[in-house]
């Protein structure tokens, strides 16, 4: 997904499900800020680098084939993006390293969600901007996963998008160029994908890569022929899922302000989005590249109130201005401690699940503190809020 | 990192170093083994892919590529141990297209690092102008095989390096519910 949903209708799902516009506008800069929020970024202002979550384009490239590259790619990517469906999926034949890869494979509705809201519960609002992040990707990248691998992210020159006409679809075969400066040619479905790599780790075969730009966008419609999926064709209709997204995140956002008291995977709120299905569904299925414009509209007919373009300034403004022991009190403070428990938490499951895509977890009740300094500060809060 | 990947890496690393110590005294017949080196390495990573096609990419849609792969890679790192004598060119297109590409990218990140005001541009800048560098001795000499070789072994021992020092990385992600 792309600024479109995870800023404007993040913002019109918190407002529906009761968060006033301040609140709102909290969530939903976090829960951009999450496709920001790099090691770049992090590193000009001096914040720990284990909280980024996400990687720019030149990151990726250079990033090193070698063991702990991938087991850092695959932690931020699946932890925030690709978050798996299931990590005990039962994969007829395979080797062990095929299943693993299998197994982060991303999908909606899963432990690993319910996991992710619960663990935004009680939190700051930057956590609960992150978990809707996470759970409107596992709409928008099902079926792909989080981590560079050719046999589960590749896809090949079957690939048809379905064009709505009347009440049925015709099939127009999809073009792929690897021009990244060239935009995408909605009118001939010519789309910008990466490069085929023959290479099981390759970067270029991370998430949706291959696939390109087309899971990101809510009109689309199509069928393809997953790596992993025995040539089964799959179909993927954006627009229903995205609604989807859109009413569970009301629903887990109700759940995260104490409106109910508990979250269910397979739930969606249809009921309280039921008044403006159709101006949803209406934006959802507009052929555009960016629905921003239509989504900030409806934002501020619920709320009556401007919704400032976004921007990154004032999360690192403040952090950098802030004194160190302040820090953590600050936008930024607190969306990094929700960033840093989020990849531990996912990092952990997936470890525990027997898989070591992710590297190593090691739980601190158990054997102390061994690991990366950074978590340090979780461990602290962690404690402190124990204590309390 | 398990245990096993740490002694992997750890024995990856001194492999590599004892690799620069055999090409360093090995003088004039250095370039053919840097050669003998890429063509096992050719070799290795035809097996590799053949192995790859059987653990995983047989469920692949198009994974019979990898079988394909195997084999030619296999034939092409054989025929390669053959022209060991015509080393010079290997080395020097191997040294020229890596240090060309990894110098574009580390300059395009410090760009990139800069404009974000990030503070590794300083570290991308320094491994683009090196690799830039090295691209340049390649070309001033690409009629000395001994000079390409020991170019060869400085990328080499970096590898090692780093491989050493992975090895011994703090890299657990620390969890506490």
């Amino acid at each position: 997904m792309q600024i479109d949903f995870h800023y404007y209708a993040t913002y019109c799902a918190a407002y529906l499900a009761g968060f006033s516009h301040e609140e709102c506008m909290e969530i939903c800069s976090s829960a951009q800020f999450t496709d920001c929020c790099s090691v770049t970024l992090l590193s000009g202002i001096g914040a720990p680098l284990s909280a980024a979550t996400t990687q720019l384009q030149l990151e990726i490239m250079d990033a090193k084939a070698d063991i702990l590259s991938l087991q850092n790619i695959t932690r931020i990517w699946a932890s925030f993006h690709f978050l798996p469906r299931d990590l005990s999926a039962d994969v007829p034949g395979g080797s062990g390293l095929y299943k693993n890869k299998y197994r982060l494979i991303c999908g909606p509705d899963s432990d690993l969600l319910a996991a992710t809201v619960e663990l935004a519960k009680d939190k700051s609002l930057q956590a609960a901007g992150i978990a809707m992040h996470v759970l409107a990707d596992t709409w928008a990248h099902r079926y792909f996963a989080g981590t560079p691998s050719m046999v589960i992210n590749n896809t090949d020159y079957d690939f048809f998008e379905l064009i709505p006409e009347g009440d049925s679809y015709t099939e127009r075969r999809v073009t792929f160029r690897h021009n990244p400066s060239a935009g995408d040619d909605l009118e001939k479905s010519i789309y910008t994908n990466t490069v085929y790599q023959f290479s099981e780790n390759s970067v270029m075969c991370l998430g949706h890569g291959r696939a390109g730009h087309l899971p990101d966008y809510s009109f689309i419609r199509y069928r393809y022929l997953p790596a992993w999926a025995g040539y089964e064709a799959v179909v993927k209709d954006n627009p229903s899922e995205y609604y989807n997204a859109f009413c569970q995140m009301i629903y887990a956002m109700r759940y995260l302000r104490g409106d109910l008291p508990a979250f269910e995977k397979g739930v969606y709120d249809t009921e309280t989005a039921a008044p403006w299905e159709k101006e949803i569904r209406w934006i959802l299925t507009k052929r555009q590249p960016d629905a921003s414009a239509d989504w900030k509209a409806l934002g501020e007919l619920l709320s009556g109130q401007e919704i400032p373009a976004f921007d990154t300034a004032p999360f690192t403004q403040d952090y950098r201005k802030a004194d160190k022991a302040d820090r953590d009190e600050t936008v930024l403070g607190k969306f990094i401690i929700a960033a840093l428990a989020q990849k531990s938490m996912v990092t952990n499951r997936i470890w525990k699940s027997g898989n070591l895509l992710a590297g190593y977890s090691v739980d601190y009740m158990q054997e102390g503190f061994r690991g990366l300094r950074d978590f340090q500060k979780l461990v602290e809060i962690s404690l402190m809020n124990r204590q309390k | 990192m398990s245990y096993l990947q740490r002694v992997k890496s750890f024995m990856e690393g001194v492999g590599m170093l004892l690799a620069i110590l055999i090409l360093m005294l090995s003088d004039e017949s250095g370039a053919s083994w840097v050669v003998f080196i890429l063509a096992i390495s050719l070799i290795l990573k035809g097996i590799r892919s053949l192995v790859y096609y059987f653990m995983m990419a047989r469920f692949m849609v198009g994974g019979l590529t990898a079988l394909f792969a195997g084999a030619f890679l296999i034939d092409f790192g054989i025929l390669s141990i053959s022209l060991a004598d015509e080393a010079r060119i290997y080395i020097f297109l191997y040294l020229a297209g890596w240090n060309a590409f990894s110098g574009l990218i580390s300059l395009l990140r410090a760009w990139e690092s800069y404009r974000n005001k990030g503070r590794s541009w300083i570290l991308n800048t320094l491994y683009g102008i090196v690799n830039i560098g090295i691209l340049i001795c390649c070309f001033i000499f690409r009629d000395s095989p001994t000079t390409l070789a020991t170019l060869y072994c400085a990328g080499l021992g970096y590898s090692g390096i780093l491989r050493i020092i992975n090895a011994f990385r703090r890299t657990e992600i620390v969890y506490i519910q």
